[in-house]
Formats: structure tokens, C-alpha cells, sequence
């Protein structure tokens, strides 16, 4: 309940600051924020599976967002920058796809 | 009789609300409370990157052909410029020489130039006509101001929305209910813009994407635009 609180909270501020995202920081952020977004849906995956861990969220949620958000940058680095986000942005969805089915098998009979 | 697998699904949906409700129920460990703050800064990330795609200026977001195309805008018109530069150059070299014709050509030109400008003579000769079609009354004056300055920009040297002819210090402002007023005029759609000067010209800078007949169309109206080979914009009527 407190993380979606957060998140909300979190919105909520962004909206009422209106952020500009540091230049540098602007190649990375939206793919940071989808790889958050796939630790949350992995997060609650395990909550309906049973094995959901604080240390393990934590700990995905930062991996998840510096490896994505390294990847962009070696695939800036080497001139393979839009190609790098839009594999990256696949495979994550694709993460997110599957555990959203999984949540899903939680609550429906499909 | 239930059987056993609907008894198993039974079971895990009871089981899915059980851990549904303790995931609400706060258990303040400090984990939890890290948990929560990274979904405070996943909730501020979301924010600042729908931000930055929605508010990217124009130039840093343009597409390489629309980059292209105002790179060769600004190429000739700094050909043109060079070119009035020239020109300048040689009549500045001829009235230092004292040449009185020069003189004289040079003011009545300039004499012409300004009449046309501040409309107190009307203008004929070749041009563009542009009818915007804005039933729903959604374009903002301050398009109609865009549209002139781009007019003006690609070389139109007199031009006129719906009769009124628009000179140095017209203004443009949008009309209480519905309509648009220029110096005063209230007018009302469909709007036409006619432009005397290169029509081609005009007609190519009117058209260049992002440029006036994208936004207007953006915006919501029906633009067309059509080259004439005889325009003849009356003179401004001077209020008195």
C-alpha cells in the first residue's frame, strides 16, 4: 500500500514541479523508467507467487534501471544508440507482458 | 461434487487476496520503506520523461527532413540577402559618385516600396491567395500574426485578410465570441489571405512541414492555397 502510495506521490510531485530532466540524463530516463516498471510488475508477481522479498525488489529495481540505463549508453557510445533502446524497451516489455499474465493467472481462471 | 482442480483454483484465489491484503497492510521495516521510496522516484521518473517528450523544443526534436528544409530556408534567404547586399553596395557606390539620376531612381523606388508597405497605394501583380476554412472558429489570431510574418519573410510585399489591407503596425486579435479582428475589422471565416510577390516562393515557404499551412491544418482548419498570375490589392482605408 505505501509503494503505490509513493508512486502516486511521486506523480503527484512531478506533476506540481513540472522536472526538467537534466540534459545528460535525457537518453536514459525513459528507458530507466521502463525498467523500473518491469521490477514493479516483477515485484508484484512475487507478492501472488509468494515469494516476493523487499531485498530482492530493491535490488532488482536498481539493477534493472543501471543496467538498462548503462546499455543505452554503450549503444550511444558505439552508434548504436536507438537501435540498443528499442531492443531494450522489447525486452522488458515482453518481461512485463509475461508477469502481468502471471498476475493475471492469480485472480482469473485464464 | 467439486472436483479437485476447481477446488485447487478456489484455493489459490483465496490465497492471491490473502497476499494481496498483507502487501497492503504496511509492516514498516526499513526495507519497506526504501521499496517505497524508489516507487516515489519511479512516480517522479514517469513525470519528468512524459515532460521531456511532450516539451522538447522544436529544433532538438525535429525530424532530419524537417531540419533540411529549414537549413535550405535559411541558405536562400541569405542568398537573397547577399544578393540586396550587392544591389546596395552599387547604388551606395553611385550616390557617393553624386550621380543625381541615382539619386532620383533610387527615392522614387523607395518612394514606390513605401507606398506599397504602408498601403496607402494598391498593388497589382502576381501573388498567392490562401483560403483558410475554420468553421469551428478554432484558429487563434496569433496564427493569422504567424501567417503575415512567414508572408512577409518569404517576400510578400502586400497583403490583405479579407479586404483589409495589412500594413507595418496592423494588429491582429482575436474576436470576443468568434472571428478575428485586424485593425479593427471584424472578420469572419473563411478567411482569405492574398499575398502579392513570387507565388511560387511564397507558395513553397507557406508549405514547408511545420511550417504555416501545417499548423493552421494542425490546428484544425482547411487551407488551400493557390498562385495567381493577376492579384489586385486595394489601397488600405485610412480611418479618420
Amino acid at each position: 500500500m505505501i509503494p503505490a502510495l509513493g508512486l502516486l506521490a511521486g506523480i503527484l510531485v512531478g506533476i506540481f514541479v513540472r522536472p526538467d530532466a537534466p540534459f545528460w540524463l535525457q537518453p536514459y530516463l525513459p528507458i530507466a523508467v521502463v525498467a523500473a516498471l518491469d521490477a514493479v510488475f516483477g515485484a508484484i508477481r512475487a507478492v501472488f507467487d509468494g515469494v516476493f522479498s523487499d531485498k530482492v525488489f530493491i535490488i532488482s529495481f536498481a539493477s534493472n534501471v543501471t543496467i538498462a540505463a548503462m546499455l543505452v549508453f554503450l549503444g550511444d557510445s558505439i552508434g548504436v544508440g536507438s537501435q540498443m533502446s528499442t531492443g531494450i524497451v522489447i525486452i522488458l516489455t515482453l518481461r512485463i507482458f509475461s508477469n502481468a499474465a502471471a498476475i493475471r493467472r492469480h485472480f482469473f481462471k485464464a | 461434487m467439486t472436483r479437485p482442480d476447481e477446488l485447487l483454483t478456489t484455493a489459490r484465489l483465496r490465497l492471491a487476496r490473502i497476499r494481496l491484503r498483507m502487501l497492503i497492510s504496511p509492516n514498516g521495516s526499513p526495507r519497506h520503506w526504501v521499496a517505497s521510496l524508489l516507487a516515489v522516484a519511479l512516480g517522479f521518473g514517469i513525470v519528468t520523461a512524459w515532460e521531456g517528450s511532450h516539451s522538447a523544443s522544436s529544433l532538438t526534436s525535429a525530424r532530419p527532413d524537417q531540419l533540411l528544409s529549414i537549413l535550405d530556408n535559411i541558405a536562400a534567404r541569405q542568398h537573397r540577402l547577399e544578393n540586396e547586399q550587392e544591389r546596395l553596395a552599387v547604388t551606395r557606390e553611385q550616390l557617393l559618385a553624386g550621380s543625381k539620376q541615382a539619386a532620383l531612381k533610387e527615392s522614387r523606388l523607395r518612394l514606390n516600396a513605401l507606398k506599397i508597405l504602408s498601403g496607402t497605394t494598391s498593388a497589382k501583380g502576381p501573388g498567392v491567395v490562401i483560403t483558410v476554412l475554420d468553421p469551428d472558429a478554432l484558429i487563434p489570431s496569433s496564427m493569422f500574426l504567424d501567417a503575415v510574418q512567414e508572408l512577409r519573410d518569404a517576400g510578400a510585399e502586400a497583403i490583405t485578410v479579407n479586404q483589409v489591407r495589412v500594413v507595418a503596425n496592423s494588429w491582429f486579435a482575436d474576436a470576443p465570441t468568434s472571428g478575428l479582428i485586424v485593425d479593427g475589422t471584424t472578420l469572419r471565416p473563411p478567411y482569405r489571405i492574398a499575398a502579392i510577390g513570387d507565388g511560387r516562393t511564397i507558395a513553397v515557404a507557406l508549405g514547408i512541414p511545420g511550417g504555416v499551412i501545417d499548423s493552421l491544418t494542425i490546428a484544425g482548419a482547411n487551407v488551400r492555397v493557390a498562385t495567381s498570375a493577376h492579384l489586385t490589392l486595394s489601397a488600405r482605408k485610412v480611418a479618420r
